[in-house]
């Protein structure tokens, strides 16, 4: 089953997307995906952005979750990462995700996250789940169909590549207390015109960073997505729960400042390795 | 049948509910851990609740913490309850994902827990749940996500503000125990009593969610050998389908060490439904 997106209007030319880079190959029961490791999607020791991550396994497992509901659409409604080993790779990161429940009303996935060549000892674990929703005509399409053998191509048809850290590409905004902020723009806005699901556990590890320490790592994170973050600025407001030297856990509010409202609550670990 | 809900929970309410339980029925582990629950809702804002336990010994593990398992079940109770308010007039909820972050502290009792609706859809229900003891101190944090169903028996009427008062029936015997919590090869089992369904006459999210913690504990010890001072404190859960027969048996898989613990990964199968899977989590067992 290859899933291929038909709607040529998303993602647009200058997309977060697109400069991940990615390329997929999809069977029947599982999407698989790589992910260039460059000094962009990497923190200054090296390790790739927990959130990076998260944006990868959410893009691939909503690609099988909408193939799996079409004609309907899908919306991730929560999604959680949590980091085994550091996520250290030299040439690339791959994940596969698979469908572990397909219901009339949500789709599970999980999805492992390897690196380089070793497909024995996962990095990191994820899993979420999809809502389905009715078909908008913003929507892209995705077409099941063709042959389990077919080769690794492009995520999004034309890629680029990051020109700066991928959070500083995508806006965000390092404030005071550990907050963090963006503004909705269309480089990283999903099909809904709401922020990306991997964009906003990007927002939150990078909040969860910014208030225990850049010394810390995102080792886990739980989100739950209550809204569409759509008017802005959309600011993750961090409450650390508990804290020793060497972990801690933080609880994450992202609110829509413009209407105002909550639209995501989630939960972080942070660690130093 | 309610339109939006799925199909693996919608046959299981018009069987099991029809059968063999009523509105009554389903409470034995909100009694067990004397769980007392009062709407606080506030005029025209989002469903509240407020609930107390009293912590007993029953509930506490060898290192004088609240047994996560019994932390997770009360969060599980009282996240539950809150959504199936929110879910009014329109239908009752079963939990679907439960996230719980737990801190490993001596807590002074009783334990106080905070609910709140932060999303009501068309067919589920998101709710927070905080815990602090009697002091103020932080114990546990969540979310907790039902989808919203429809029992073919009609939806249960309750006095706006709701109250559910649960006096404990703890009658000296732990909460491992009162489980029938069983391991064999690194797993563990329990048999699905009734004491163990909840009003829908399926297993009880929170029995669910203890089954979880100990199945991360075990699989951490039947790994690395480690047996002292293993406590979950975090767990990511989804419900897949329910589990009507059981036993109920969760095993575990290590998937790394980190500073904070053992990363574990743990899928809980309905032994009597052909081995069904019912459940899947990743917790993390620190060292405390």
């Amino acid at each position: 089953m290859a899933i291929v997106n038909t709607n040529a209007a998303y993602p647009p030319p200058h997309h977060v997307l697109r400069d991940l880079a990615m390329q997929v190959q999809s069977t029947s029961t599982v999407n698989r995906a790589w992910l260039p490791v460059t000094e962009h999607v990497c923190n200054e020791r090296g390790r790739v952005l927990t959130g990076i991550v998260a944006t990868m396994v959410d893009a691939i497992c909503g690609g099988l979750a909408a193939a799996i509901a079409a004609p309907g659409w899908i919306a991730t409604a929560d999604l959680s990462l949590h980091v085994a080993h550091p996520l250290i790779a030299d040439r690339e990161l791959s994940a596969a995700a698979r469908v572990r429940r397909a219901g009339r009303t949500t789709v599970i996935l999980e999805s492992e996250i390897f690196a380089d060549d070793d497909v024995d000892t996962p990095l990191a674990y994820c899993t979420a789940s999809f809502s389905v929703l009715q078909r908008r005509e913003s929507n892209p399409i995705l077409v099941a169909g063709g042959s389990d053998a077919e080769p690794r191509h492009a995520f999004v048809g034309e890629s680029s590549e990051f020109q700066t850290n991928a959070y500083e590409a995508c806006g965000f905004r390092y404030l005071n207390d550990g907050v963090v902020e963006v503004n909705p723009s269309e480089y990283i806005l999903n099909s809904l015109g709401g922020i990306q699901g991997g964009v906003l556990a990007s927002l939150v590890d990078a909040a969860t960073v910014n208030t225990l320490g850049n010394d810390f790592e995102t080792v886990d994170l739980h989100l739950v997505y209550v809204a569409l973050a759509k008017v802005g600025p959309i600011v993750a407001v961090p409450t650390v729960l508990q804290c020793t030297p060497n972990n801690g856990a933080v609880s994450v509010e992202l609110r829509d400042a413009g209407v105002p409202r909550c639209t995501t609550v989630a939960t972080s670990i942070g660690a130093r390795w | 049948m309610h339109n939006g809900c799925d199909l693996d929970w919608c046959a299981l309410v018009s069987v099991e509910r029809v059968t063999s339980y009523s509105a009554e029925d389903g409470r034995s582990v909100g009694r067990f851990l004397g769980l007392s629950m009062r709407e606080v809702t506030q005029p025209n804002g989002p469903v509240k609740l407020e609930a107390q336990s009293r912590v007993q010994s029953a509930v506490l593990d060898q290192h004088g913490f609240v047994h996560a398992g019994a932390l997770f079940t009360m969060c599980d109770c009282v996240g539950g309850f809150c959504g199936g308010l929110g879910a009014l007039p329109d239908g009752w909820v079963v939990t679907t994902n439960l996230m719980i972050r737990t801190a490993p502290t001596v807590v002074a009792s009783p334990l106080v827990l905070n609910s709140a609706v932060l999303r009501r859809g068309k067919t589920s229900v998101v709710t927070s749940i905080n815990v602090v003891d009697a002091v103020g101190a932080f114990v546990a944090a969540g979310t907790l996500t039902s989808a919203i169903l429809v029992p073919s028996d009609g939806i249960a009427q309750w006095d706006r503000p709701a109250r559910l008062d649960m006096p404990s029936e703890v009658g000296g015997i732990h909460f491992d125990d009162w489980l029938g919590i069983s391991i064999r090869d690194g797993a563990v089992s329990i048999e699905l009593t009734d004491e163990l369904r909840n009003p829908w006459g399926i297993m009880h999210g929170g029995a669910t969610s203890a089954l979880v913690d100990r199945g991360a504990v075990e699989a951490v010890t039947h790994t690395t050998g480690v047996r002292e001072r293993l406590r979950t404190n975090h767990v990511v859960l989804h419900f897949l389908a329910p589990a009507k027969i059981g036993p109920v048996r969760a095993s575990g898989r290590v998937l790394g060490t980190r500073p904070d613990g053992y990363l574990v990964e743990v899928e809980v199968f309905d032994e009597g439904s052909d081995n069904r899977l019912v459940a899947l989590a990743v917790a993390t067992v620190a060292v405390v």
